[in-house]
């Protein structure tokens, strides 16, 4: 069996060809960075909570008093996370459609629903108490010095250790019947090829004209839009997934996604490098609580990046990964959905009812200021990716000699 | 040369590719695995990760977002 190789067409390099995770490391760094300059940086899992919140006030639950989430001022085309996730759906929709290789990706065992569901309520919960989920916990954060983000991702990858062990109980029963399906002649490939592009295009109208009808209104909008749904179509395009980064080591043995991981971090590390000598000059002491980058680090918050490190893999994707995957069509993530929103609702009662103990009790941890400078914090976090970037090298290569 | 199909169709990351890691290793050099994949990301983790171990691999586009991964181990 000789490997093929066929030139692509121009319509399969614009549209269809997957990107390198690298490329796809690049764009989600500026997009990100774009969020953080004209919005603030980039959160998923927030939205999800608010919204988990107003379906519980349907039954007439007062979640601002049960799990202190007051939605009466929520207003979706005025919340940026509610316009990215959103965003994240339709640009991941977009470009499967525009790939011509949109489908409704049903699951095939009950198996499959029980880890939705499990998964998506330990996202949620542990997304609440860690103070955000991959993105707004991690990716967000890392780079902007926080020692809390560095705790997050040990935690998540040991939680995402344990999940691995757990998977086996809920992977569907190995098949080696070929399904029986029709193989598509070339004419009806044609055919749907034409209808899922023309789909791509009216929704990317329909989004123009929301915009321009938002827009006098809410005048940030349209941009975090553009931005949401450039994260979205990114993502999907270079099948770029941070579970996959700290999951896959330990499960597969693949660290390709890890290294691509690495280094998004250490580019937007480099950039946010520049925001903050921009913003706090070389006088770090005046910082504050209240005006310093990053989550406070205590008990509630390394619990909880442990428990959504076992949720993501159970349920096949983070935050992110789940709007990503629900554009994509995928079934599971459509039943993880509604839990991830549930459990990030309910767990605001554990922040609420252990606020001011010692389970909420700690503090914000600014590597610059224990480092000595935003320098010398610079250097040595690039160093530290660096040699977890070799680690995870090696990792792959130690693990495919011994497969 | 015995070909073997691994149905994986509907199913998230990372089960296509730890399926598909247990699949190769009960089978012989020479055997063939055709994994049936509509996970965008499997399909291409799987064809990386079998590439990587120096397997011989084809993807098949067999309809819209479903592919068919041909894997020889050919060591």
């Amino acid at each position: 069996m000789e490997e093929k190789q066929i030139q692509p067409t121009l319509y399969e390099t614009l549209f269809k060809k997957e990107w390198s995770y690298y490329t796809g490391a690049v764009l989600i760094v500026i997009f990100a960075l774009a969020l953080s300059m004209f919005g603030s940086t980039w959160g998923v899992s927030g939205a999800l909570g608010t919204w988990g919140s107003m379906f519980l006030g349907l039954f007439g639950i007062d979640t601002a008093a049960a799990f202190g989430n007051d939605t009466s001022k929520y207003n979706f085309f005025a919340n940026q996370a509610s316009l990215t996730d959103i965003g994240l759906l339709l640009g991941a929709l977009i470009a499967c459609l525009l790939a011509a290789q949109w489908k409704i990706r049903n699951i095939k065992h009950y198996k499959q629903a029980l880890a939705a569901i499990i998964g998506g309520l330990l996202m949620g919960i542990g997304a609440k108490m860690a103070g955000g989920c991959n993105i707004g916990g991690l990716f967000s954060q890392l780079p902007q010095f926080s020692l809390a983000a560095w705790l997050f991702l040990l935690f998540v990858f040991l939680g995402a250790t344990v999940g691995g062990k757990l998977l086996k109980f809920f992977m569907p029963p190995v098949s080696n019947k070929r399904p029986n399906r029709k193989r598509l002649s070339a004419e009806q490939k044609a055919r749907n090829k034409k209808i899922q592009i023309t789909a791509a295009v009216v929704i990317i109208l329909v989004l123009l004209v929301v915009a321009f009808a938002v827009a006098p209104t809410y005048p940030a909008a349209p941009l975090m839009m553009v931005i949401g749904v450039g994260l979205g179509y990114s993502m999907q395009r270079s099948r770029f997934c941070f579970t996959a980064a700290y999951r896959d080591p330990m499960l597969t043995g693949e660290t390709k996604l890890t290294r691509a991981v690495i280094v998004a971090f250490a580019l937007s590390t480099i950039l946010f490098f520049g925001k903050h000598a921009a913003a706090f000059g070389t006088d770090l002491s005046k910082l504050t609580a209240d005006n310093m980058p990053g989550n406070v680090i205590n008990l509630q918050m390394i619990i909880g990046s442990f428990i959504f490190g076992i949720g993501a893999v159970l349920a096949g994707g983070c935050a992110s990964g789940t709007f990503v995957r629900m554009g994509e069509g995928y079934v599971q993530l459509w039943i993880c959905f509604p839990f991830f929103c549930l459990g990030n609702a309910v767990a605001g009662g554990i922040t609420k009812a252990t606020a001011g103990t010692w389970f909420t009790a700690g503090s914000k941890v600014y590597l610059p200021q224990v480092f000595g400078g935003l320098v010398p914090a610079l250097l040595i976090q690039l160093a530290a990716l660096l040699a977890l970037w070799v680690l995870a090298s090696w990792w792959e290569s130690k693990k495919r000699a011994s497969f | 040369m015995a070909e073997k199909y691994l149905d994986c169709l509907g199913e998230a990351c990372p089960v296509p590719l730890v399926k598909t890691q247990n699949a190769i290793k009960d089978m012989a050099v020479g055997d063939v695995l055709v994994v049936g994949i509509d996970h965008t990301c499997a399909m291409k983790n799987v064809p990386d990760w079998a590439r990587g171990q120096g397997y011989n691999v084809e993807i098949e586009e067999v309809g819209d977002g479903e592919w068919e991964v041909v894997i020889e181990k050919t060591c």
